[in-house]
């Protein structure tokens, strides 16, 4: 095999190890790894933990909103039902969609990937551990903040997708649609954060020799999943921002009356939307193409194209927005264009379907509770599939759009293709964390309960649709037809509550999580992952040689569990992991992983202060609060470049790695990169809203301030990129003043990048143009303030700079810190330039 | 980098085909009518192009695989391959609107 980074495969024959390992070695290991006591419950960082944790917070928000879902159909059971009142009916439907969507499908499936991964990639744990513990306590603390509006008739009342204008404050005064707005945008942060942590842990912290053919099929699942949240949540975060902001200060970007159009949001929000869909399903399709096989002792048929049909969903899932937007006016062709890619999209879904059913033909499938979640799933998602490509025909959407036809669809989709594929994979998966397993006998009611209920609630639907009822009415009148079919679905939903709760029981019965000893392979699944594990995931870390390393090796979990593997002890008397490189995952270095301390946590509580103080405009405490956070992040980034004891460790059977990188080698780098990814998706999306609007009334655009500016802005922009750039060469030359002078350079760097903001802001000032007047003033001002939040975050690394210098931490062995820092600055100086140049270039004149 | 560029060619020229075409008839829509003759022949110009790219992975991944490789490259070449053919197809079925109405 060709090597990727110059590491000689060969090494790996070293492996299986002969022999007894030294005795005291996995006490070393337990006594890193160890189990939190009291008040650490809290502050803990292992997967192991905070998995759990999310994926319990995750199901709670599950049953939340499932009981406003079953508050909602007793009242639409008989027509003209007073069981619940209009404003509070339109909240429930509104927090019910929200919870699901945001607060339970998202996080359970990120909760599910921050569980299994680090033990099927064969890592310690996953590269960012506090990050997934502060987007934990992040999303639980704002998803509880966000559902305990509905206690005191605060909450949203406007729909999932909150369309202005509606939402806007003529139509929405007080504080309910802010509790979205900021609650969810808050949130979407907690799940970019989370989607970082899984795209770096997939691709550097793989076992050696996982190379891309031998990557389990979940793990590329979660790597496609969080390779689109990072391209598709910021335009969630850009509209809740601008809608914010025409409801705080007037900006009319969504306001008709001032050149904004509220179609803007349905684009900016379907361009998300949309890919959620199957941001939900891809990770729900993993699980399924890992649990199939395993229940039909059969490897997975087509695992080629299953993958390349999960990539060819990912990328489609950014081509078919529109058509949620079929009956807004667009252009015929437009339409059609979506129409056919809408279509196009059951190919890739159809490819994993028939890869599963030509599993189950060709194995002998057990119909257990995960194999029976699993087929029914199946079963569900294609009848979802089907009306999906019904209502990707225009003129059957034209016919079917608000009416219960569609609440019938997305369920098909949403339940066939992410809840019982949750379900399948908690009790596929459960062994692996719980002392017990679940109950078969009560599993299996369970799944018929939900199979029964799940149909007998949604397919009646269809016909309600049909035959016109629309969507999100609180009550109806007799006499139309809708009295029967609402009945039932009434009914069927009261039957998955049971499931539901017979589900809870059976949990409470058998699950004990956190335990000396797990309840083992009960499957005879063929991951990693049932290799017998203690906090410190694996044992060793085994050389892959197979997709199905369980079943093709028998003897791989003993040789694990016996140390004959890479890092069968602590090579640094730190928590560790091997980071590897991304085709092949041959190993790079040795990355030490931080302890726990309760900063993030701490950090958690303030930026989610800082949000719910804005949604009570509550401003100085938001403030105060804000910088507490910024505080606490700061006190938790300092300690992350810390000195090295020793420049290599061995990793086992005399194989030796660095225990420090920098640069594009780094998993630091990489997270850095991915960050900016998504803030130059939001810059691009602010562009797009900028030109939008402005083809919607070119006429009332006024002219740009001078070219004069616009050269000074680009001119400093391209100055401090080039200081930054070079700060960190400096740095690298280890001469006796490099420190002072690279932090020098990144403090000049940091102070232009600022006043070449200072100096575009001041030139729109002096034009006369204001963000409350017009659109144009508004995404002009939306593009400068986006760009002044990163001019701030580059002063503040200016002085972390500094503070990092005067500690004695600018030296050449590691420059990982300036590596960072420079990049943002030269990806902030980048954005400056486009913020300078495109409002005065486009439209021109 | 490249490597990845590689595999995922065919799926990032269709990425690239739908965007534009969407973009080239809101511009048409700006500019004059959506389904203005001369716009249609632009997407469709357009539409060719990204054909003929998505073909141009598609044949060279097949090269590729004709070479023998480690199992990695393989993979690789192999995902190259399905994806560049996949773009062909729903390159033209995305076409269709243009070239036979709508």
């Amino acid at each position: 095999m060709k090597s990727e980074t110059g590491f000689d495969p060969a090494l790996y024959d070293r492996f299986p190890t002969q022999g007894e390992r030294p005795p005291g070695e996995l006490k070393e290991l337990e006594r890193i790894w160890c189990r939190p006591k009291g008040w650490q419950w809290i502050t803990a960082i292992n997967n192991n933990y905070i998995g759990v944790y999310y994926v319990g917070a995750a199901m709670l928000f599950f049953v939340l909103a499932g009981i406003l879902a079953v508050l909602m159909r007793t009242q639409l059971a008989m027509p003209l039902n007073g069981f619940l009142p209009q404003e509070t009916y339109n909240q429930f439907f509104t927090v019910h969609g929200t919870t699901m969507m945001f607060l339970f499908a998202v996080p359970a499936v990120e909760a599910l990937g921050v569980l299994l991964l680090p033990q099927m990639l064969g890592a310690r744990d996953l590269p960012f551990p506090r990050l997934s513990a502060y987007a934990f306590w992040a999303y639980l603390i704002g998803g509880l903040f966000f559902f305990s509006s509905i206690f005191f008739g605060l909450a949203p009342n406007g729909g999932w997708f909150m369309y202005p204008p509606l939402t806007s404050t003529a139509w929405s005064p007080g504080i309910n649609a802010d509790f979205w707005l900021l609650g969810i945008g808050f949130i979407e942060i907690s799940a970019i954060a989370g989607a970082i942590e899984i795209i770096v842990g997939v691709l550097r912290t793989r076992a050696p020799g996982m190379t891309l053919d031998k990557l389990p099929i979940f793990a590329w699942a979660m790597l496609i999943f969080a390779g689109m949240i990072i391209i598709a949540f910021p335009s969630i975060i850009l509209s809740t921002l601008l809608l914010e902001l025409e409801r705080a200060f007037g900006w009319p970007f969504f306001d008709a009356l001032k050149g904004g159009d509220p179609l803007l949001w349905q684009h900016l929000f379907w361009f998300f939307g949309h890919p959620e869909v199957y941001i939900i399903f891809l990770p729900a399709a993993g699980a399924m193409s890992t649990i199939i096989p395993a229940m039909a002792r059969a490897p997975l048929v087509g695992h080629r194209l299953v993958v390349l049909a999960m990539l060819a969903t990912g990328f489609i899932s950014f081509g078919v927005w529109a058509h949620h937007m079929f009956t807004t006016g667009m252009p015929t062709i437009s339409t059609s264009f979506f129409s056919a890619a809408s279509m196009a999209v059951s190919v890739p879904a159809g490819i994993q379907v028939f890869a599963w059913i030509a599993t189950i033909a060709a194995g002998r499938m057990r119909f257990s509770t995960p194999g029976l979640f699993a087929v029914g799933g199946l079963t569900i998602f294609v009848m979802g599939g089907l009306t999906g490509v019904m209502v990707a025909m225009v003129p059957f959407d034209w016919q079917a759009h608000d009416s219960y036809f569609i609440v019938a669809h997305l369920h098909y989709v949403l339940i066939g293709g992410m809840v019982f594929p949750m379900f399948a994979a908690i009790y596929y998966w459960l062994p692996m964390s719980s002392a017990r397993p679940l109950s078969e006998r009560l599993g299996k009611w369970v799944f018929w309960l939900m199979f029964a209920g799940m149909h007998l609630t949604f397919l009646p639907m269809h016909l309600t649709g049909l035959m016109g009822m629309p969507r999100r009415v609180y009550t109806y009148l007799p006499d139309r037809g809708w009295e029967i079919p609402n009945l039932i679905s009434t009914l069927g939903s009261f039957l998955f509550a049971v499931a539901v709760l017979l589900w809870i029981i059976d949990m409470v019965r058998n699950f004990r999580p956190f335990g000396e000893r797990d309840a083992g392979n009960v499957h005879d699944g063929p991951g990693l992952e049932w290799i017998p594990t203690g906090l410190y995931s694996l044992r060793s870390i085994p050389v892959i040689k197979s997709l199905y390393p369980l079943w093709d090796d028998p003897s791989l979990s003993r040789d694990v569990a016996a140390g004959r593997y890479f890092l069968p002890r602590s090579a640094t008397g730190e928590r560790e992991t091997i980071v590897t490189s991304t085709l092949n995952a041959e190993p790079q270095y040795l990355q030490r992983m931080p302890m726990p301390s309760a900063w993030h946590v701490w950090a958690a509580i303030f930026t989610a202060g800082f949000f719910m103080l804005l949604t009570v405009k509550a401003w100085w405490p938001a403030v105060i609060s804000g910088v507490l956070a910024v505080y606490c992040i700061i006190q938790w980034c300092w300690f992350l470049d810390a000195p090295q004891p020793d420049e290599t460790a061995d990793i086992g059977a005399g194989v030796t790695v660095p225990t420090y990188a920098s640069g594009p080698s780094s998993h630091g780098w990489w997270a850095m990169v991915i960050t900016l990814v998504v803030g130059g998706m939001v810059a691009a999306l602010m562009g797009f809203s900028y030109v939008f609007l402005w083809s919607r009334n070119p006429e009332a655009w006024l002219p740009s301030p001078g070219l004069a500016s616009m050269a000074a802005v680009v001119a400093a922009n391209a100055v401090a990129a080039g200081l930054a750039w070079g700060a960190c060469r400096v740095l690298r030359m280890d001469r006796p003043r490099s420190g002072a002078i690279s932090t020098l350079m990144m403090l000049l760097a940091a102070g232009l990048v600022v006043g070449a903001w200072g100096v575009d802001l001041r030139a729109w000032l002096e034009s006369g143009l204001r963000p409350s007047v017009s659109a144009q003033g508004a995404t002009v001002y939306a593009l400068l303030s986006w760009h002044g939040f990163f001019a701030a975050v580059a002063a503040l690394m200016g002085l972390y700079a500094v503070l990092r210098w005067l500690a004695g931490h600018a030296v050449a062995a590691r420059p990982s810190t300036w590596d960072l820092i420079a990049v943002f600055l030269v990806y902030s100086a980048g954005q400056g330039a486009f913020v300078a140049l495109l409002p005065r270039l486009f439209p021109g004149g | 980098m490249r490597r990845w560029a590689w595999m995922l060619g065919g799926l990032i020229v269709w990425f690239v085909h739908f965007m534009g075409v969407y973009g080239i008839a809101s511009l048409a829509d700006v500019v004059s009518r959506a389904d203005d003759p001369l716009w249609r022949m632009i997407g469709l110009a357009f539409s060719g192009a990204c054909l003929l790219a998505a073909l141009a992975i598609a044949g060279g991944a097949a090269r590729g695989l004709r070479r023998a490789g480690d199992p990695s490259a393989r993979f690789g070449d192999q995902l190259a391959l399905l994806g560049g053919g996949v773009a062909a197809l729903a390159i033209v079925w995305q076409a269709l609107p243009t070239v036979i109405g709508y």
